[in-house]
């Protein structure tokens, strides 16, 4: 799974509307908030929302190519936390990365941030910033480096732990993936998406394997049942927890189903549960699903 | 909903302002009636308890309210429990599973720029991790997809 499949058109018209609103926004509050005593006088108070609707507008106004309000947004950033703040540094970063029009103005950055990081190797914004330029620069191997020293010492970090099951997964050391996505649910037990992730590439790695009445692919398949089924149990009608249990109960008819711990029965059950339960949501009208996935729904079910 | 909720106050706050404004004219004419009488009964009373007019009184205008005024008072109060109940925001979702669905069927949904924030464990998807956003990716998809809206 790419970057570009991940993002939907809804969200790409949500980046729009909120880069079109920048403006406006910038211009409504001023640059300079008033200091304490004033500040009981004035309207405008400062929260901690404020400055999460900077940080959100700078990346919306980059991506949609507005960089004067993207730069204006990360100057009233460094003014307000000053330059040496490790997230205003991240941020900073993504400015230049984003408006870098040569490989070697990527090659500066990325010198800049190994700078950074020897100064102060514990600043995690940065290396994850570092981490992200590699991947972008191909050298996904050094990459892989990286966050794996970042993970040494930081272990509870979910997301840094994703990120590094999504390199394995891409780089096909689908074990490894794995690996990291318990880890994400040992931090995060109840993610139903993190569970489906997990059916999925259980899955993949298990119906990659060719050979015929392997025991170890049967294993995989049987755990990607069991996580498909926990995340259907934590999410009420969820398309994509029904429609991985579906394709792997599916897979495992094919494999044969003698060696399977759970007796064919289950099996069956769980895979005309699934069959219902997606009939159902396709028929469902103004539910709220994504256009592509009810699509793929429906080929699925008239497949069967 | 809303506006049941709104008949439901305005009619209970009315009902309710008439019982106090009855209760107390009710009360005045009690005590215009039969004044000479409370105050001898207070004035007797007062030797033995330490208050002895506050009691006296009470007890005897509560029973000597006329019962539609009670009544009134009654409904009134319910009337306006009714509304307030009816006119408050939608329950969340207390049960996991639910809660879940809500958040998986919203997670599409345009959000304003201030507010909207992310709920649940979506910013662990692909694409959405903060500390790892692809800018130059990004902006690669966007510009790609502001191409095929302009065709």
């Amino acid at each position: 799974m790419t970057m570009t499949s991940s993002q939907s058109s809804h969200q790409f018209a949500q980046v729009l509307q909120d880069a079109q609103a920048a403006p406006e926004f910038l211009q409504g509050n001023s640059a300079q908030l008033p200091i304490f005593p004033l500040s009981l006088l004035s309207r405008q108070t400062e929260s901690a929302e404020l400055w999460n609707t900077y940080e959100k507008l700078l990346v919306s106004c980059l991506q949609s190519g507005d960089e004067k309000s993207a730069h204006l947004c990360l100057e009233r950033l460094i003014n307000r936390f000053g330059a040496s703040n490790e997230r205003v540094m991240a941020l900073r970063g993504v400015y230049e990365e984003a408006i870098a029009k040569t490989p070697r103005d990527l090659e500066r950055i990325l010198q800049e941030y190994e700078t950074t990081l020897a100064a102060n190797p514990v600043n995690i914004p940065v290396a994850k910033r570092r981490i992200t330029l590699l991947q972008s620069l191909s050298r996904q191997a050094d990459a892989i480096k990286a966050l794996v020293e970042l993970l040494d010492f930081s272990p509870s970090d979910a997301e840094a732990w994703m990120e590094l099951a999504e390199l394995y997964f891409s780089a096909g050391m689908y074990d490894r993936a794995v690996f990291c996505l318990e880890e994400v649910l040992l931090i995060a037990p109840n993610a139903w998406n993190i569970h489906a992730r997990l059916g999925e590439v259980l899955y993949i790695s298990g119906a990659s394997d060719t050979a015929k009445d392997n025991a170890e692919t049967v294993e995989l398949l049987h755990s990607s049942v069991q996580r498909f089924c926990r995340s259907i149990e934590l999410c009420d009608d969820y398309l994509r927890g029904y429609y991985g249990l579906k394709m792997a109960t599916n897979a495992l008819f094919e494999k044969a189903a003698t060696h399977t711990k759970v007796s064919a029965k289950t099996i069956k059950d769980l895979n005309d549960k699934a069959s219902g339960a997606l009939r159902k949501i396709v028929d469902r009208k103004d539910s709220g699903y994504n256009e592509d996935e009810l699509a793929a729904a429906r080929r699925l079910i008239e497949k069967s | 909903m809303t506006f049941m909720s709104r008949v439901l106050l305005i009619t209970g706050s009315i009902l309710l302002a008439h019982a106090c404004y009855s209760a107390q004219e009710v009360s005045a004419l009690l005590n215009t009636n039969d004044s000479p009488i409370s105050s001898i009964n207070s004035a007797e009373t007062s030797d033995s308890t330490p208050y002895p007019s506050l009691s006296g009184t009470s007890t005897r205008s509560l029973s000597n309210l006329p019962l539609d005024v009670i009544i009134e008072t009654l409904v009134s109060v319910a009337l306006l429990c009714l509304g307030i109940v009816l006119g408050s925001e939608p329950l969340k979702p207390i049960s996991w599973r639910v809660w879940a669905a809500k958040v998986e069927r919203e997670k599409d949904l345009k959000k304003d720029v201030v507010t909207g924030t992310e709920d649940g464990y979506l910013w662990l998807e692909n694409g959405r991790r903060k500390g790892f956003i692809d800018i130059r990716q990004h902006r690669q998809d966007f510009a790609n997809w502001v191409r095929t809206q302009d065709q």
